[in-house]
């Protein structure tokens, strides 16, 4: 059983490595339209050859009126590998490389692999860092927002499954802020991103999963 | 001067390390004071943040999310994705389990035996086995009791030296451990809890922040099934 939904996972990367290449948009607003939102997204990431960053995962859970928190890290090299470590108390440990992605619960001593679609990899979402974004397919609705320095995209998928809206706060440079997941069943989740580095010169031991 | 500033500076320091010293101290000092276990106290309600991890023959698989209990058998179980958002969704009450993917818009519904025999998930049906017996504590029983339940069959539960139970196995072959017992107001709730059974399955849950005996919304324990495709059990394929 894969628990990493493969729609989470490709909104994920999406957001982190510009992606997006199947959204339309039909909203204008505060002098940014989401194009350029997009854009500036992309080319907050254009010339990164690795990144790190920390991050806080604040779950708001509907049902129970309660939030679970919890902080991590996460870190990226090109051409296509990824990491992302949750902290005890719920540890947690995922490693994509390319298509192929490993989670371990190393408090459980349980290990999970699947292989992605080749398309759903990383090579295929990190190619698209090179090119402009000029369009935007159908499929979702992007909306994009600018107040001072931090401008704001809204993907809203269509399809009423799962994910309800995607929240991503960016930097005037492009760097990636924060973002809010909220789900269907009306859970929040955010992650804030901190202390994020670019070419720090990651290795292949920074993505050692154990 | 710079001698009055140098010993305010030592002044200062030595303050700072006697407040460490002091709080991590006080800290260490302090014993968390639990209320005592109350004899017949019960496990009605339950909501807790959980981790699950399953190993079947073929598979292991787990993660981390919450949990909401209601006795004798309503469950209700998120799994989490790494990013926080929900994986996948069970519910289960009496003999009935429902599987929902919220990202694929499906849900699984059927009986517990329709769980196809390769999936990991054939052995969710032994967190039922949490809820058979109650109290967990029982002054009165020390070592090992038998008895015969005309649902569970041959039961041997064995209770340690203060009467708390720490292992029950059927004669279906299946074994459930309770472990790090604390008391919740009053009532004994194990931290994790072990299943296992004959085909060598093993499910271990493990309990954070639990919240005992509180008030539940009916529809904590009912799958919102609005716009999902329904689709048998026996369908299921995994994620």
């Amino acid at each position: 059983m894969n628990l990493m939904p493969r729609l989470i996972l490709k909104a994920f990367l999406v957001v982190m490595f510009l992606g997006i290449p199947c959204l339309s948009a039909h909203a204008r607003a505060a002098g940014i339209t989401p194009l350029e939102g997009l854009e500036l997204l992309r080319m907050g990431f254009s010339g990164t050859k690795d990144f790190t960053a920390e991050i806080t995962q604040e779950k708001q859970i509907a049902l129970l009126k309660r939030t679970m928190t919890t902080n991590g890290l996460v870190r990226f090299r090109r051409p296509d590998t990824f990491y992302m470590e949750i902290y005890s108390p719920y540890a947690s440990r995922l490693l994509l490389k390319d298509n192929m992605m490993t989670m371990l619960l190393p408090e459980e001593g349980v290990r999970q692999k699947t292989t992605l679609p080749p398309e759903e990899g990383l090579l295929h979402w990190f190619s698209l860092l090179d090119r402009p974004i000029t369009s935007l397919p159908g499929g979702v609705d992007v909306r994009a927002e600018r107040r001072g320095d931090t401008v704001t995209l809204r993907i809203i998928p269509g399809n009423n499954k799962g994910v309800k809206e995607l929240k991503l706060t960016l930097s005037a440079d492009g760097k990636i802020k924060r973002l809010a997941i909220e789900e269907q069943n009306r859970d929040r989740t955010l992650l804030t991103f901190h202390r994020m580095r670019k070419n720090v010169g990651l290795t292949e031991k920074d993505f050692r999963i154990e | 001067m710079i001698n009055k500033m140098a010993i305010h500076k030592h002044y200062l320091s030595g303050i700072a390390l006697w407040a460490i010293f002091l709080l991590t101290a006080g800290c260490a000092s302090i014993p968390v004071e639990q209320v005592p276990y109350r004899p017949g106290a019960t496990l009605e309600t339950l909501t807790a943040a959980v981790t699950i991890s399953i190993k079947a023959p073929q598979v292991s698989t787990g993660g981390h999310g919450y949990m909401v209990y209601q006795r004798p058998d309503r469950f209700h179980m998120v799994i989490l994705t790494p990013f926080g958002t929900t994986a996948v969704e069970t519910f289960s009450a009496d003999d009935r389990l429902t599987i929902l993917i919220p990202s694929r818009g499906e849900a699984y519904s059927g009986t517990f035996d329709e769980v196809p025999e390769e999936s990991p998930l054939r052995g969710w049906r032994m967190l039922r086995l949490m809820a058979v017996d109650k109290p967990l504590f029982d002054p009165m029983k020390r070592g090992i009791v038998e008895k015969s339940d005309s649902a569970a069959g041959e039961i041997t539960s064995y209770y340690d030296g203060a009467g708390l139970l720490e292992r029950k196995v059927f004669s279906g072959g299946e074994e459930v451990f309770f472990r790090n017992y604390r008391s919740e107001k009053g009532v004994p709730f194990p931290g994790a809890i072990e299943f296992t059974d004959r085909n060598g399955s093993r499910v271990k849950v493990t309990f954070d922040e639990p919240e005992i005996n509180g008030p539940l919304d009916d529809a904590a324990l009912v799958p919102n099934l609005k716009g999902i495709a329904l689709l048998p059990l026996s369908s299921f394929k995994g994620m």
